[in-house]
């Protein structure tokens, strides 16, 4: 079963991405609010986990910063970016982001990249 | 003000992705009545609609602020197929054909996500104003040889657009000077034009040639990647 890291800063949103994945099968093995959480969690974990749901603009670290990190960390680490700034897309692929899902987005499109990041 | 108006567009964008997404777990919910999906895919229709106009208000805000080549690259055949599909799941009941009998291999232009969203709210905007329910786009997709050979154009066709003659007539960045009652149904097209001048290309649009009063053809011209 893919397991899924995700990471947003609004509770509700990690709450809706977490009811989405787990009704499609995904295992969400851990929930963070802004980067360097998601760098502690990452960094502690013992099992990486297959793929990250990354926001951008978060408190303490960005999203794009926190990728670059676990990038750092971990080059093969799949990472799908999430944000309602399309026009941080450039950067946060730079950064290392597979996939870059503008918000608001389809849930199809969503289960589509995991799907397709997961089965590479 | 700006600032102000980037974080409200944030925060709507994050709403809207939650009433969207929850639409879309009710319509997936095994037994649900025909009569409340057709109500929820009407939610999710016009949640989307509202949410294109919310992503073209904050894209345009920040368009400004950084270059065209810093938004990365796309492939404008990937997108314009992408945009197809996606217009009939956001107008259910509307029978949307796009014709693009010359299809091209890739075609990659400066602006990244910019041009995604650019596309989908010009063909959006062109369905909204297409007074019928059986409706064809046709799409044209060429290199852009008289335009220094640095682009590609896009144009879109619709034969039935009920397309407001300010918009043809006028210079469209002036639309809402002479009547603001008809500028707010052309935002999209507003947006297209700010958009694509804002990545180094230019849009323009020409009545129909039919001499029917309706109709109109839409042409995007895009920079190619790497020029």
């Amino acid at each position: 079963m893919t397991s899924v890291l995700i990471v947003d800063d609004e509770v509700f949103i990690v709450e809706l991405y977490r009811d989405i994945l787990q009704l499609r099968g995904y295992k969400v093995v851990g929930t963070a609010f802004d980067g360097e959480e998601a760098l502690r969690k990452y960094k502690n974990a013992n099992d990486k986990p297959d793929v990250i749901i990354m926001d951008h603009r978060m408190p303490v670290m960005n999203g794009v910063q926190a990728t670059k990190e676990i990038m750092r960390m971990n080059p093969r680490q799949k990472v799908i970016f999430v944000s309602a700034d399309v026009l941080v897309e450039k950067e946060a692929r730079d950064a290392g982001a597979v996939e870059f899902l503008p918000k608001p987005f389809r849930m199809d499109d969503l289960i589509e990249k995991m799907h397709r990041i997961s089965t590479q | 003000m700006v600032f102000y108006m980037d974080l409200v567009q944030h925060d709507m964008l994050n709403d809207n992705q939650a009433v969207l997404s929850y639409l879309e777990l009710i319509l997936a919910t095994p037994g649900v009545p025909s009569k409340a999906a057709d109500y929820a895919r009407k939610a999710v229709s016009h949640v989307r609609s509202s949410a294109l106009r919310m992503g073209n208000v904050s894209t345009i805000t920040n368009a400004m602020k950084s270059s065209a080549a810093s938004r990365g690259t796309t492939d404008l055949a990937e997108t314009l197929r992408e945009s197809s599909t996606e217009l009939s799941s956001i107008f259910p009941g509307r029978n949307i054909r796009v014709s693009w009998p010359q299809q091209t291999g890739e075609a990659s232009v400066v602006g990244g996500s910019l041009v995604k969203e650019l596309v989908f709210t010009v063909m959006e905007n062109i369905v909204r104003l297409d007074p019928g329910n059986d409706i064809t786009l046709n799409v044209l997709l060429s290199e852009d040889l008289g335009y220094g050979n640095r682009g590609w154009t896009v144009t879109i066709e619709d034969p039935r657009v009920n397309l407001p003659a300010v918009v043809t007539d006028a210079d469209i960045d002036e639309v809402h000077t002479k009547d603001r009652s008809l500028a707010v149904k052309v935002s999209g097209i507003l947006f297209a034009k700010m958009a694509t001048e804002a990545l180094g290309g230019d849009f323009s649009v020409e009545p129909g040639s039919r001499g029917s009063g309706r109709g109109a053809v839409f042409t995007l011209r895009l920079r190619r990647a790497g020029r």
